[in-house]
């Protein structure tokens, strides 16, 4: 039997499972909402590049004439929560004025305080 | 309750007194996310807790009586006014829109503080008769919008964080808006009760000057982003230096005095046209501008020419932060029109001492009516007829300056006339200098909807282009009177 696996590498040690919909950091599995799943998707697949606002809500969910920017700021919110160290003053997944948001490699992702 | 309210005007001065906004139009605010997610928590977190603290029931019944009251309401009408509220801070402290979290927080207590001492059922009811304005005005305009796109404020307020379901909730049951079906889609409309509610509601708020506020903040927001003025100017005004240089001679500004400039704008005036060269030595220049845009510019010319007895500071010309008779010339050159002309002669009447000079370079109301300009700003004449007034313009007639001198208690007053020309050469820069830079038809554009005044905007560059393939560059002129106006304080 075959297992399909697909993964986006997003840090040392730190990737995206497209199947499982989930995050993986050293072998281990962090379960992700399916927005947050999908937000960090779009912009994994875009890593170090922008991308607006309005993209994200229409890849979230998928309809963004239904959705405020309170709903993606939230998102946004959690996944910090997950990636960053110090979520308050974010260093990987920033926004850009008038550009969206971006994320970077996460190069600190084996500190033990992560995640 | 109303839209309108007992003592709204009174509120309103309250309100544009705290420098608390709601739902303004500013520069540098589109459709794009307007802070971090951290800034919008941050807002959010505070809004939640305030709302929860200050609304009891006797607020409630106080506020709106038996209407129903959607309970999320007060929370996002604090949320919005104190994001509002930033960007103006952030405006006003750097000349840019950049909010962070301490000026979200500043811009939370001036909402807090004003809530606090006129009750959280005044800010929403301001609130309400703001939003429902700003929403009435664009079904007005658009006649039907989609559900969604009205929710999202997609044609008419596309900066907000919140959808303005609350809004729509309570409009339907005050009897403002209904629900139309049209080919199974769902479309905002405004009954006839909404037509007349819209219709009371523009009036009370002419009536407490929010219109004219508005468009007084929307201007200085414009130009902190307007990083060429000066260079557009020269091209459009080409004669405009040697005027400046001529005003200082007119005025009788000398060596040693100690001089008031008004409007400063980058500098122009101070340093290319010879205003601080004309004091030296002893004498120093405080040359004043409400942006910090422009100011920020202005102090890299003064760095570069060692300017050490010019200070350049932030103040608006009707509310000057100096003493009773604190220089002995006061002047500004292509200001005065931008200001409530009248307060502010008081106010350089009032630092100026006694024997000292008070004194104007303005641009006076010209004539429209050329063929080349009537066709290229065509959509804003059309505006203007739809509303049966001439366009509105900022610029004075040939006696309101000297007329206000002499009000301000001035004498020996002294007018010189003169014209000059104005090019209309290359459409994108007279564009941006019309409506961004002097606000030619500002109330025409500050009537529409954001999504149909950016289109408008659009639409006039590309009138532009087309005009200027049309009319030989002789054509393309307009001669501009202008004006020197100077008094002394008795």
């Amino acid at each position: 039997m075959n297992f399909k696996i697909e993964r986006i590498q997003i840090g040392d040690g730190l990737y995206l499972d497209v199947f499982r919909e989930a995050l993986v950091k050293d072998s281990l599995v962090i379960n992700l909402s399916r927005p947050q799943f999908r937000l960090l998707h779009l912009l994994a697949q875009n890593l170090g590049q922008p991308v607006t606002s309005m993209d994200l809500i229409s890849y979230v969910w998928r309809d963004e004439e239904c959705i405020d920017k309170n709903s993606l700021h939230v998102c946004i919110g959690r996944i910090r929560r997950i990636l960053e160290k110090d979520p308050r003053n974010p260093r990987y997944l920033m926004s850009l004025r008038k550009m969206g948001y971006v994320l970077f490699f996460i190069k600190d992702s084996h500190d033990p305080l992560f995640i | 309750m109303g839209l309108v309210f007992p003592c709204m005007v009174r509120y309103f001065q309250e309100l544009y007194a705290s420098s608390v906004v709601i739902s303004p139009l500013l520069a540098g605010v589109d459709a794009s996310d307007r802070f971090d997610p951290v800034v919008c928590e941050v807002l959010d977190l505070e809004a939640e807790e305030f709302a929860a603290l200050n609304w009891p029931e006797k607020e409630v019944v106080a506020t709106f009586g038996t209407l129903p009251v959607p309970d999320k309401f007060p929370k996002k009408a604090l949320y919005e006014t104190a994001a509002a509220t930033a960007v103006l801070l952030a405006h006003e402290r750097t000349g840019d829109t950049l909010v962070d979290e301490k000026i979200a927080l500043d811009a939370f207590t001036r909402v807090k503080d004003f809530a606090e001492k006129h009750g959280l059922g005044i800010l929403l009811l301001l609130y309400r008769a703001v939003t429902a304005y700003d929403n009435m005005n664009a079904l007005a305009y658009y006649g039907k919008i989609p559900e969604r796109k009205f929710l999202l404020g997609k044609w008419h307020c596309p900066w907000i964080d919140y959808a303005i379901s609350d809004e729509l909730l309570m409009g339907i049951l005050n009897g403002y808006y209904q629900i139309l079906l049209e080919d199974r889609m769902r479309f905002v409309v405004l009954t006839e009760q909404g037509h007349q509610a819209y219709q009371e509601i523009s009036q009370a708020l002419k009536d407490a000057g929010y219109f004219q506020n508005r468009a007084s903040l929307l201007h200085i927001s414009q130009f902190n982003f307007f990083r060429d003025y000066e260079q557009l100017a020269a091209e459009i005004w080409p004669e405009s230096m040697p005027v400046r240089r001529r005003f200082v001679d007119w005025a009788g500004i000398k060596p040693g005095m100690r001089v008031l400039e008004l409007g400063c704008g980058s500098g122009p005036f101070t340093f290319e046209g010879g205003l601080a060269d004309r004091v030296v030595p002893e004498g120093s220049v405080i040359a004043v501008d409400p942006s910090l845009g422009m100011l920020a510019r202005a102090k890299n010319k003064q760095q570069g020419g060692a300017y050490s007895w010019v200070e350049l500071k932030q103040a608006r010309a009707e509310q000057l932060p100096f003493e009773d008779g604190a220089f002995d010339a006061v002047l500004g050159a292509v200001f005065l029109h931008f200001t409530d002309h009248q307060a502010a002669l008081r106010e350089m009447r009032r630092v100026t001492r006694s024997g000292g000079i008070v004194a104007s370079l303005h641009p006076l109301k010209y004539d429209y009516n050329v063929p080349f300009f009537r066709e290229w700003f065509r959509p804003l004449f059309e505006l203007a007829a739809k509303r049966n007034v001439a366009p509105k313009s900022y610029l004075m007639l040939p006696d309101d300056a000297s007329n206000a001198f002499d009000a301000a208690g001035l004498i020996q007053i002294h007018i010189e006339n003169f014209d000059f020309p104005m090019v209309f050469h290359d459409p994108e820069k007279v564009v941006r200098h019309f409506i961004y830079g002097i606000g030619l038809f500002q109330e025409e554009l500050a009537d529409l909807p954001w999504k149909a005044r950016e289109e408008l905007i659009e639409t006039l560059r590309e009138n532009g282009e087309k005009i200027c393939k049309a009319y030989p560059p002789n054509d393309r002129i307009i001669h501009v009177p202008n004006q020197f106006v100077k008094g002394l304080v008795p």
